[in-house]
């Protein structure tokens, strides 16, 4: 669970984003919404360390800044929305996820190519082993570097639009693992631009505007509250009825 | 790793050790002037009737041998600990003047401490790390680290050489040959120079391996780096402090050579597609190999003439820099 208190993030006087309050829990999939450039992503950057902040962040009790980096990332594994192209093989990527867990000479074990081969197998990328990264198409990417977060094995993944470069069966088939993992007892933290997915594929729905948290909740409680929706989104969605629908939130007026 | 790119190192590393053994051999034996290549061999094997013959071989062609090796390995072991760290193909202890400070401060320290090697051999130390410093703290001036890091380096090589033509002008005396050390060459190299540095070098090596699995995962960019537990500054720091002490201690001994930490490490990357885990080990294999031929070459190309090693090698590494400049402007 990641507890965050009274926190503001940024670089010295300049500050990208307040939280007074916000907890993510496990076993949950968190939905992080707003417009582009208020704060999402800043704040999954403070929650895996890539950003100074004040005020306390707790991940499971334990304060984010006196943990060592390879202590955090055996918490957390976090997928960032830019991903590079390097010129080594899927596989190699993926064992990268293991990187916190090994010793200084980096060997894997038996269980450690286990994870590798189950994440992989998990975001469908077992086939591209040995393609190289750079070869791939952006989904295959992202499914690749998904497998690596995975292959991390934390109790908590945070993931910067994890859908970005997927087309409809894998995006469907990501929201799928996401919920494969809260299933598991993992918390998942995700941005999205994508309000019917957000709300269809998520337990909780944190919302940000001008820099702030304005409203964290349930699903059904945050799409009841249609102004709060209109005035950080300009739209808000409503529950539609059918038994062969892909989202049961669509967007309205 | 996938299994054929393991494949592919093991080969390639089996390989490189296959032709360093030639090498070596062909360095030890190859015939000059009056010492035939079955007199070289007598003498290697303690069968020599001269006393000449042992002498050139044990006394001055094996220091020469061990000392290329060393220094190859040291140069394109710390040129790939840059182009790891900075994320740049470019980066090479001579581009970014690396070398050029080292060489500065050893000339600095002949002359300061004209009897004590050790001395100047914490002179290279030093003047590799002011090298370092000032390029990155122009390029971190300048705010575009990784793009402007190169340029940097040849400003700061242009005013270190600088450096070392006013010690060699107004004190010629300070240096046996000016023009060996400026293009770097191993004609004087001796068992005492490769004795003091040796632990700055198995020091540096040793780091360098340990270094290896952070620095891969510096390809797959900062943020991602840090989510996977790295310390990515400070790996950065360390990586960049090995890499000049590596090539501090190669200059001490074989002067200014340039290219081997540019060209080894990329062809290493072309060739076998592969973290840094095996790239060092092959990046050093590899660099062992290339400065003990380019030795021997210039040793026996236009025998009885010696041209300096770091001739040859600017002879193959400015075109191959040119090669990878035009490469990094087409579009991927």
């Amino acid at each position: 669970m990641i507890e965050l208190r009274e926190v503001t993030l940024g670089y010295g006087e300049q500050v990208l984003l307040r939280v007074d309050e916000l907890t993510l829990p496990r076993g949950r999939i968190t939905a992080v919404i707003g417009r582009n450039g208020c704060g999402k992503s800043t704040l999954l950057r403070a929650l895996v360390g890539v950003l100074p902040y004040g005020g306390s962040i707790r991940l499971d009790g334990d304060e984010l800044r006196s943990l060592s980096h390879r202590e955090r990332a055996r918490r957390v594994a976090y997928l960032p929305q830019t991903l590079s192209t390097p010129a080594m093989s899927v596989h190699t990527l993926v064992g990268h996820g293991r990187f916190a867990r090994l010793g200084p000479l980096q060997s894997l074990s038996r269980a450690d190519r286990s994870a590798i081969q189950q994440a992989m197998e998990l975001t469908d990328v077992w086939e591209l082993r040995h393609a190289l990264v750079r070869d791939l198409s952006g989904g295959e990417r992202q499914r690749a570097y998904l497998a690596m977060a995975i292959a991390q094995d934390t109790p908590m993944l945070l993931l910067d639009e994890p859908g970005a470069h997927l087309d409809v069966s894998h995006r469907l088939e990501a929201a799928r693992i996401m919920r494969q993992l809260a299933n598991e007892g993992r918390g998942v933290v995700v941005t999205s631009h994508d309000l019917p997915e957000a709300f269809s594929g998520c337990d909780d729905i944190c919302i940000v505007n001008h820099e702030t948290i304005v409203a964290q909740g349930a699903v059904d409680s945050i799409a009841a509250d249609e102004t709060l929706l209109r005035d950080a989104m300009g739209v808000c969605v409503r529950r539609v009825e059918g038994e062969d629908l892909v989202h049961p939130y669509s967007l309205s007026y | 790793m996938a299994a054929d790119a393991s494949r592919r190192a093991v080969l390639a590393l089996v390989a490189g050790g296959l032709c360093l053994a030639l090498a070596m051999a062909a360095s030890l034996l190859a015939r000059t002037g009056a010492l035939s290549t079955a007199e070289a061999w007598h003498a290697l094997t303690g069968a020599a009737t001269s006393s000449s013959a042992h002498l050139i071989v044990w006394g001055v062609r094996l220091p020469r041998v061990l000392a290329a090796c060393a220094c190859g390995v040291s140069l394109a072991v710390s040129g790939a600990l840059l182009q790891a760290a900075l994320d740049n193909d470019l980066a090479s202890p001579q581009v970014m003047g690396i070398n050029a400070g080292a060489g500065f401060f050893a000339l600095a320290g002949t002359l300061l401490f004209p009897f004590s090697g050790v001395a100047r051999q914490l002179m290279a130390l030093v003047g590799a790390l002011v090298s370092t410093l000032m390029v990155y703290l122009v390029a971190r001036r300048a705010g575009a680290a990784r793009t402007t890091l190169v340029l940097a380096g040849v400003a700061v090589s242009s005013l270190m050489s600088a450096g070392s033509n006013a010690i060699v002008t107004i004190w010629p005396k300070t240096v046996v040959d000016k023009l060996a050390f400026s293009l770097g060459g191993l004609t004087g190299a001796t068992v005492s120079q490769l004795t003091l540095s040796a632990p700055f070098m198995v020091a540096g090596l040793g780091a360098a391996l340990l270094l290896a699995p952070g620095l891969d995962l510096l390809a797959l960019g900062d943020e991602t780096a840090i989510g996977l537990g790295l310390d990515v500054r400070r790996h950065r720091v360390v990586a960049i402090v090995c890499a000049a002490t590596l090539a501090a201690a190669a200059v001490s001994v074989c002067g200014m050579l340039g290219f081997v930490g540019l060209m080894v490490p990329n062809l290493v990357r072309m060739a076998v597609r592969c973290g840094l885990r095996w790239g060092l080990p092959l990046c050093a294999i590899w660099g062992a190999v290339l400065l003990v031929t380019c030795d021997l070459l210039a040793r026996v190309l236009f025998f009885p003439y010696e041209l300096p090693a770091g001739l040859l090698l600017s002879l193959l590494g400015a075109p191959f820099f040119i090669m990878l400049l035009m490469r990094r402007r087409r579009p991927r």
